[in-house]
């Protein structure tokens, strides 16, 4: 009984120490595919800029969207190596929140909050062990 | 130690945003290069304007909203964009996400300053917008 209770606790150790490197590369992939798409696919995009956004910044839609695409593919490749990941994990939840706060509130805007809250925890977990960083700071 | 990782962190930031910015400078001169090198693809599309006769309220355009009936506003003036959707270079997603709407920030985000698409969008003109 003892020994079916270890194996038990064992495979639950297990387990859990793959829950945040699930959630990271899935949140990865998710931001590189949301990237890449901005960059090709980018008049599919322009509409979704709120004008007071290119009025302030005075960049063209498209090349808000450009710029967008491109953090989200740079920073999206960063968290799926686990290079940098709290830093990383840091301005893309930012970036998250500030989506989800313009989108506001409505069916995108409530996905787009739970994308940001599982990128919030992946900042406050940090390192996992799959991480290009653990990789790092060992050498 | 501390002082390390924070450089280290700082110089991390600078180079993803130098290539965050490389990268969207190359997508802006790649759309921009195949923006303007487009051609209407359908020799029946006439580059002319037509005649204007009508003016329509935004409700009128909001209820041709579909892709089998689209009426899009770009700078107060309304185009009937239904036979340009199949042919639009960019997609036809680009052009069904306008049906029914003022469309003049999307067009001058992707076309603004660009002769060609000023032409083709002309030659669609159904009439002025009136708010």
């Amino acid at each position: 009984m003892n020994e079916i209770n270890l194996v038990s606790e064992t495979l639950e150790v297990k387990m859990k120490r793959f829950a945040p490197i699930v959630v990271r590369l899935g949140l990865a992939v998710v931001f590189l595919w949301f990237g890449t798409q901005q960059i090709i696919n980018t008049s599919a995009w322009v509409n979704l800029i709120p004008s007071w956004i290119t009025s302030i910044s005075g960049i063209s839609a498209v090349g808000f969207v450009h710029f967008n695409g491109a953090f989200e593919i740079v920073f999206g490749l960063c968290l799926l190596m686990g290079y940098f990941t709290k830093a990383t994990a840091f301005l893309l939840a930012l970036h998250m929140l500030h989506i989800t706060f313009t989108v506001g509130y409505n069916g995108i805007g409530v996905r787009d909050f739970g994308l940001s809250m599982a990128t919030i925890s992946i900042f406050l977990y940090g390192i996992d062990s799959w991480c290009l960083d653990k990789f790092l700071v060992k050498k | 130690m501390e002082s390390k990782k924070i450089k280290s962190i700082i110089s991390f930031l600078i180079i993803s945003f130098l290539v965050v910015i490389i990268i969207t400078l190359l997508a802006n001169n790649i759309s921009n290069r195949s923006a303007s090198s487009y051609k209407p693809v359908d020799k029946n599309i006439s580059i002319v304007t037509k005649i204007e006769t009508t003016s329509y309220t935004l409700a009128q355009v909001k209820a041709h909203s579909s892709a089998s009936n689209c009426w899009t506003v770009v700078k107060n003036n309304v185009y009937d964009l239904t036979a340009w959707i199949t042919q639009h270079p960019g997609g036809s997603e680009a052009i069904i996400s306008t049906c029914g709407k003022d469309a003049t920030i999307a067009f001058l985000g992707q076309h603004g300053g660009q002769q060609n698409p000023e032409n083709v969008l002309n030659s669609f003109k159904i009439g002025s917008y009136t708010k």
